[in-house]
């Protein structure tokens, strides 16, 4: 669970977004959604720890972040930022890195951290390409590699970056139902989107930021009743019969 | 629900993981065989069985004095210095995030050959002053860079060329130290173009605690230097103390290139090259990266002096004019050639 009490972020001083509040609970899914440069990313980092907060705590587990140590929050919370590094080496060597946090000095694998390992590989459908190099690799299926790194963390909170950039239209709702089946296992998934009627259709949960605040933390349903979404975007949401959202010009 | 397997199957070549298994053994082998070239060649060559005979000989015997006082340090130093400096731009590299970055380019060696040359100046007494000195000198110059980098969020060529700059600075201060204090022994062309030929026990032997340590360092931090190498957000998501980290590898990059300068003088090349040839056959994780690349920067160093002494004998030359002499060419040829790009993304 990740708690979020009138938090304040952004860069040097000047505030991003201010007094944010609102919960992302355990077995749920929430979507960060807004227009570009509203400070979904900024919020989504603040949360992973890798932005100080100008005002306000974030909770953790009921604890706040800021008491955990480094290696403790890792295993606590994964964080897959949108820019990422491509090193020279191959996928299983990547994924193992996600159990960085639960190696001891000697940063020595055990053979619970290599199952680890091997299970996030298999979830990410990327057993296969174990020895392939991270370069020789699309942009889509680095994503699906660092997503296993993610998960090779085992943490009970996940902070996804856009983890849908990159990937084809197939491989998008995949992984959205993917996030959907560990969210409905217990984890917290928090993720930044930039498409609203996927976000639509796959969260429990929206949080809408727009002009420096959050506007609302609902459920989609709630969220489409109550015309905010179309209101920031500048776009018509419609909902078909079958329960899809779908956007169009206004 | 699994996500399923993409159909598309390109892999590593299978002898590519081999190859990087084997690669310490190799240039492990390698490495014996070119120290045991640099005991026997020289001015004077002597065959293998008259090398061993004289190692068990009494002290009186000539061939012994020569192999003990002149070509056991001098081999010692060309392996412990390009040991060094590969496994100092191993480092940097990593730190930087720059595969330009290399003690020479960056100025961290001007900083050592200008601390080097203040104190052999200042203190000629003190043979144990000069790495010290050199040390802090490497350190300073590369704390200045890697500040520069993060304070002003300099991209990777704005680096670079401020390293030339801090560079260039450091190595005027050179040529001013030079006019002032010509006597000074390690102001010499040697030192300057960067030779073995004046290598002895007593300038060696200060620096070793720097080089050991800085490789025991290096070693240590090679795991960690791993998970920095995924993007500092990343790596600060998985629990890594990235400033840490950071500083402790610029912290061992210059205790290695500190060291190697203080008794080899200003070789360059050596650690641009190596780190860049070693990835190609032993791949980018640092705990094989580093043992290959200081096993491959001891061997090519020690090689290149073995050349210097054979090439026009009984006459020699500087080892740092060959390694320029074949390294500049060489890595020309790696930007050139086999994937572009390769080295810069």
């Amino acid at each position: 669970m990740i708690e979020f009490r009138n938090v304040s972020v952004g860069y040097g001083t000047s505030p991003v977004l201010r007094n944010v509040s609102f919960t992302a609970a355990n077995s749920a899914l929430t979507v960060l959604v807004g227009p570009n440069g509203c400070g979904k990313t900024t919020l989504l980092r603040s949360a992973a720890r890798q932005l100080p907060l100008l005002a306000g705590s974030i909770q953790a587990d009921g604890r706040d972040a800021a008491g955990f140590e480094r290696k403790e929050f890792a295993r606590a919370v994964s964080f897959m930022p949108q820019m990422r590094g491509v090193p020279d080496i191959d996928v299983y060597a990547l994924v193992c890195h996600g159990r960085f946090p639960h190696l001891c000095l000697s940063r020595h694998m055990t053979a619970a951290d290599r199952d680890a390992a091997e299970r996030a590989m298999e979830r990410m459908g990327v057993a296969g390409w174990r020895e392939r190099s991270l370069r020789e690799l699309s942009g889509g299926e680095r994503q699906r590699v660092y997503l296993a790194m993610a998960l090779c963390q085992e943490s009970g909170n996940l902070l996804l970056d856009e983890p849908s950039a990159w990937l084809d239209a197939p491989r998008q709702f995949e992984l959205l139902e993917l996030l959907k089946s560990l969210a409905a296992e217990g984890k917290t998934v928090v993720m930044v989107l930039h498409e609203l009627a996927q976000a639509m259709q796959y969260a429990d949960r929206i949080a809408l930021l727009s002009g420096g605040a959050l506007r609302a933390a609902l459920p989609p349903g709630e969220l489409f009743s109550s015309g905010l979404a179309e209101e920031v975007f500048g776009v018509g949401l419609r909902r078909a019969p079958d329960g899809t959202y779908y956007v169009r010009p206004r | 629900m699994p996500i399923s397997q993409s159909s598309c199957t390109r892999r590593l070549p299978t002898s590519s993981a081999k190859r990087r298994a084997a690669a310490p053994a190799a240039l492990t082998a390698l490495l014996i065989l070119s120290v045991l070239l640099s005991l026997r060649c020289g001015s004077q060559s002597y065959s293998l069985s008259r090398l061993f005979q004289a190692l068990g000989a009494g002290a009186a015997d000539p061939v012994r004095q020569i192999i003990v006082h002149v070509r056991v340090p001098r081999t010692l130093s060309c392996a412990l210095s390009g040991a060094a400096l590969a496994v100092a731009g191993v480092l940097l590299q990593a730190v930087l995030n720059n595969a330009m970055a290399s003690p020479n380019i960056i100025g961290v060696n001007a900083g050592a050959g200008f601390f080097a040359l203040l104190a052999s100046s200042l203190l000629p007494a003190s043979a144990a002053a000069v790495p010290a000195a050199a040390f802090l000198g490497a350190l300073g110059a590369a704390m200045l860079i890697y500040l520069l980098a993060l304070r002003a969020g300099l991209s990777r060529t704005t680096l670079v060329l401020a390293g030339i700059a801090v560079g260039g600075m450091l190595t005027a201060g050179v040529s001013a130290l030079r006019l002032l204090f010509p006597d000074a022994a390690v102001g010499s062309d040697a030192f300057m173009a960067g030779s073995f030929s004046g290598a002895a026990m007593e300038r060696l032997l200060p620096a070793l605690p720097f080089i050991f340590a800085g490789l025991a360092l290096a070693l240590i931090l090679a795991p960690d230097v791993n998970v920095l190498c995924l993007g500092e957000e990343s790596a600060a998501g998985l629990g890594l103390d990235v400033g840490r980290t950071r500083f402790l590898s610029i912290l061992a990059s210059a205790l290695l290139a500190g060291a190697a300068v203080s008794f080899a003088g200003l070789l360059s090349f050596v650690g641009l090259l190596v780190p860049h040839i070693t990835r190609r056959f032993a791949g980018s994780d640092h705990r094989r990266l580093i043992p290959c690349s200081a096993l491959l920067g001891a061997v090519f160093v020690t090689l290149c002096d073995v050349l210097t002494r054979v090439i026009f004998s009984p006459y020699e030359f500087p080892a740092g004019i060959l390694i320029s002499l074949l390294g500049g060419p060489f890595f020309l040829s790696l930007l050139m050639g086999g994937k572009r790009g390769r080295l810069y993304d």
